[in-house]
């Protein structure tokens, strides 16, 4: 007996697939401002991760996960770390302490501005998006497995 | 005078809730309910401390003159302490897929393999 | 850039790099993992000892994060001095638990080269383990209370992980999430009471509060108190509040049950201290009646412990239990020191506690690893199943009995010694105390005399017949912390004088605490 893998309807999918694109510039969006609006890495990052999430509860994990994805999504996540590791290396490198801000200041309220706090934001943010992503994922890796468990036993209950 | 310990009062009356939840009831989801309730008790007495009469978010808007600023150091404070709520959360809910899967219920009364 | 400037940040960060990029490392192999991690605790190890050595050569270290310089703690706001960063503040307490928590950290590492090769998931763990370390060394080099809770996050959520990290038994899951609803509802509490003083004195850095505490104290902070109390005893697993470290510590892998069960509660004992003689001070506390509270508590523990671990037949179990039992005499020493704080009682109460806090991470991370070596080769727990094992694996062997009589208390080793001052310190304060102790001592020792003649001594069992020592890679740590325990007990005032009493004078030096921050 074949069974139709787990996904919404129709309308769901498609305005899914229309709003992934959006949230995702948000999300980018947030994170970039942090330094100068409310928001920074860790919203935007949950912002971004909100476009995986929407994906899955409308395609199921079996529509939107392969193995490869995950894996990428965690290596991103550890990248993430490293980078704000090494972005607070920089004020040791340039002689005062770590995480110290040492690079260019330029005009408070300007986009390009504040040293390496925007940069430590776009690392959280990475950080933060494919950390709660693989989060929810692996999560509805159980979702699918009581799945098919509770399938099976129904089929062994007809039988 | 008493306007101002409202936000207080209400903390605390949410921080023993969710520390009466986590005591008295024995299925796990509600207990992990109960924990991130008595997270959120802090959280707002921790944002209470910060905030003042009139203050506006604490950001370089450009803008001169006289301003009030909300104190921001209380929402850095709040904004680490929710990550590690979500961070425990996330933790504590996978394992809870696992105890499902070992036990098959959610009932804490049942969930006592380990002794001695 | 000069090392030896920010080696008190290198400690905490260099753990931490190795985490996030053992994932990467991982795609060339687990042994390409197994050495990573071996090289970046190592390194952490090799930075603890320098940054001891710093700070015994010229006393506390300061080290301010995003300052343009390691020593400025404060901002002058018109004329208004004050620290605003964060800041790492090592005096020789936290060097010496820095230097106690990478050893045992490095030696677990090195072990877990084989005892995970059975293992998938193996660079999560991996992961997880350095994360672990870099919460404790967060947790005893920081000088900010905020900053305090998050490393104890940062490790309290690892160690939740690794308690239930072999997901495939039913033990390891319920331990862990029972370890994790207390654990995070005493993280709460403990969030809270930095709220609370927070809200009192607008300050986070451990230095202003107590400072402000001593020209000011307001009653809100005894609310504080007791929060921090009840969070840190339940993280130590002293007895009212223990009866997850009974679950949690046998379920976890054998080297992560050596760090829990060796450093991990080890923090609750340091913050403890920390909040006691540093954060709030001995002068503004009653500190007869908090003094008191700890030693019936410590008392307690002790009984509680020892009583229900001679029962056990669970090796790890037991193990766990005796944890519980040595835990309490650390608890001892703090509450003699509080009574009698700044006499020779309470000197020599501070003297044992911290020794035998190094004493027993040593004796207990052996002990557990000699548990997890018995559980690789045997594939049992169970004392019962056990026999005979000294003919078969004869250095194993000899490391569990060593260890188990030195933690209960028999010459020459070095659990003789720092209990030795213990029943010195408490007999002054009240000689039935000394009686109570040493009672207690002899459940430990009958314990563990029950577990050499059962498991070591005496027929071996049919089913044991290829049995023999670990590979080298688990059987070196092993030998290295015996001859650790027989060089400290032999030559106590080794340690006693070079690194316990220094941390014994910064604990009672609260005003140098102070000053090294506040101008």
């Amino acid at each position: 007996m074949s069974e139709k893998p787990y996904e919404l309807s129709v309308i769901v999918r498609t305005v899914a697939r229309l709003l992934f694109g959006l949230i995702l510039i948000f999300g980018f969006y947030v994170i970039v401002h942090g330094h100068i609006t409310p928001g920074g890495g860790f919203q935007g990052g949950v912002v971004t991760a909100l476009a995986v999430i929407m994906l899955l509860a409308a395609y199921g994990y079996e529509g939107v996960v392969t193995e490869v994805r995950e894996k990428i999504l965690e290596r991103f996540e550890s990248l993430g770390a490293i980078m704000f590791w090494t972005l607070g290396l920089v004020g040791v490198i340039a002689t005062a302490t770590y995480f110290a801000d040492v690079l260019y200041k330029g005009t408070p309220g300007e986009l390009i501005s504040a040293g390496t706090i925007p940069l430590m934001n776009i690392a959280v943010g990475m950080k933060v998006a494919s950390g709660v992503a693989v989060l929810v994922i692996i999560m509805s890796i159980g979702m699918y497995y009581s799945r098919k468990y509770q399938k099976a036993e129904k089929e062994g209950a007809e039988e | 005078m008493i306007e101002g310990y409202i936000p207080y009062i209400f903390a605390i009356s949410l921080f023993v809730l969710g520390l009466g939840t986590i005591v008295m009831k024995n299925n796990l989801i509600k207990i992990l309910i109960g924990l991130d309730i008595m997270e959120s008790a802090v959280h707002l007495f921790l944002i209470s401390l910060g905030y003042r009469t009139g203050g506006t978010a604490p950001i370089w808007t450009g803008i001169t003159g006289e301003k009030i600023f909300v104190l921001p150091i209380p929402q850095a404070l709040t904004l680490t302490a929710i990550v590690i709520g979500l961070a425990t959360l996330a933790m504590a809910l996978s394992i809870t897929v696992q105890v499902y899967r070992h036990y098959g219920t959610l009932d804490i009364r049942e969930i006592r393999r380990l002794r001695g | 850039m000069n090392i030896m400037e920010h080696i008190a940040i290198l400690v905490v960060i260099t753990p931490l790099f190795g985490a996030f990029s053992t994932p990467f490392v991982s795609l060339a192999g687990k042994k390409a993992a197994d050495i990573w991690v071996g090289i970046f605790s190592g390194l952490t190890f090799v930075f603890s000892i320098l940054l001891g050595l710093k700070v015994l050569r010229s006393g506390i270290v300061i080290y301010t994060l995003g300052a343009p310089e390691p020593a400025i703690a404060t901002v002058d706001y018109n004329g208004l001095i004050f620290p605003v960063r964060i800041l790492l503040e090592v005096d020789a307490l936290s060097a010496l638990l820095a230097l106690v928590i990478s050893l045992i950290g490095f030696f677990a590492a090195i072990y877990s080269w084989r005892y995970m090769e059975h293992d998938t998931g193996v660079e999560k763990f991996y992961t997880l383990f350095l994360l672990l370390l870099t919460g404790m060394l967060g947790i005893v080099l920081t000088g900010d209370i905020f900053n305090m809770y998050v490393f104890l996050e940062i490790m309290s959520i690892s160690a939740y992980a690794l308690v239930a990290f072999r997901k495939e038994t039913f033990e390891a899951v319920e331990a862990g999430i029972k370890y994790l609803v207390v654990g995070s509802a005493a993280s709460t509490l403990i969030l809270l009471a930095v709220a609370i003083l927070y809200g009192v004195y607008g300050s986070l850095t451990i230095a202003q509060i107590a400072h402000l505490i001593e020209v000011s104290p307001s009653p809100l902070i005894w609310g504080a108190l007791a929060l921090y109390l009840t969070g840190f005893i339940l993280k130590a697993g002293i007895v009212p509040l223990h009866m997850w470290l009974i679950d949690a510590h046998p379920a976890a892998p054998s080297s992560i049950s050596a760090l829990l069960s060796g450093v991990v509660i080890k923090t609750g004992a340091y913050a403890i201290i920390r909040i006691f003689f540093t954060l709030y001070g001995v002068e503004v506390m009653n500190r007869a009646l908090i003094g008191w509270i700890i030693v019936v508590i410590a008392v307690i523990t002790m009984f509680v412990g020892g009583s229900l671990g001679l029962i056990q037949q669970d090796l790890k179990r037991l193990l766990a239990y005796s944890s519980v039992a040595q835990m309490g005499y650390i608890a001892l020493g703090i509450g003699v020191a509080l009574i009698a704080f700044n006499t020779t009682a309470g000197d020599a109460g501070l003297v044992g506690a911290l020794f035998h806090l190094l004493n027993h991470a040593i004796m207990k991370g052996m002990l557990f690893l000699i548990a997890g070596v018995i559980l690789h080769q045997l594939g049992t727990r169970n004392i019962n199943e056990m026999g005979g094992l000294i003919k078969k694996m004869p250095i194993t062997s000899a490391c569990f009995i060593i260890g188990g009589l030195a933690i209960a208390g028999v010459p020459p080793f070095n659990g003789f010694v720092s209990k030795l001052i213990l029943y010195e310190a408490s007999a002054m304060i009240s000689p039935a105390l000394a009686v109570i102790a040493i009672i207690s001592s002899a459940l430990t020792l009958g314990m563990y005399l029950r577990v050499i003649q059962t498991a070591f001594l005496g027929r071996a069992p049919e089913t044991l017949k290829d049995i023999r020592d670990p590979p080298a890679s688990m059987l070196i740590p092993i030998v290295i912390l015996a001859i650790l325990i027989v060089i400290f007990g032999i030559l106590p005032s080794l340690p006693v004088d070079s690194i316990i009493t220094p941390a014994v004078e910064a604990v009672k030096n609260q005003a140098s605490y102070l000053s090294a921050v506040l101008p």
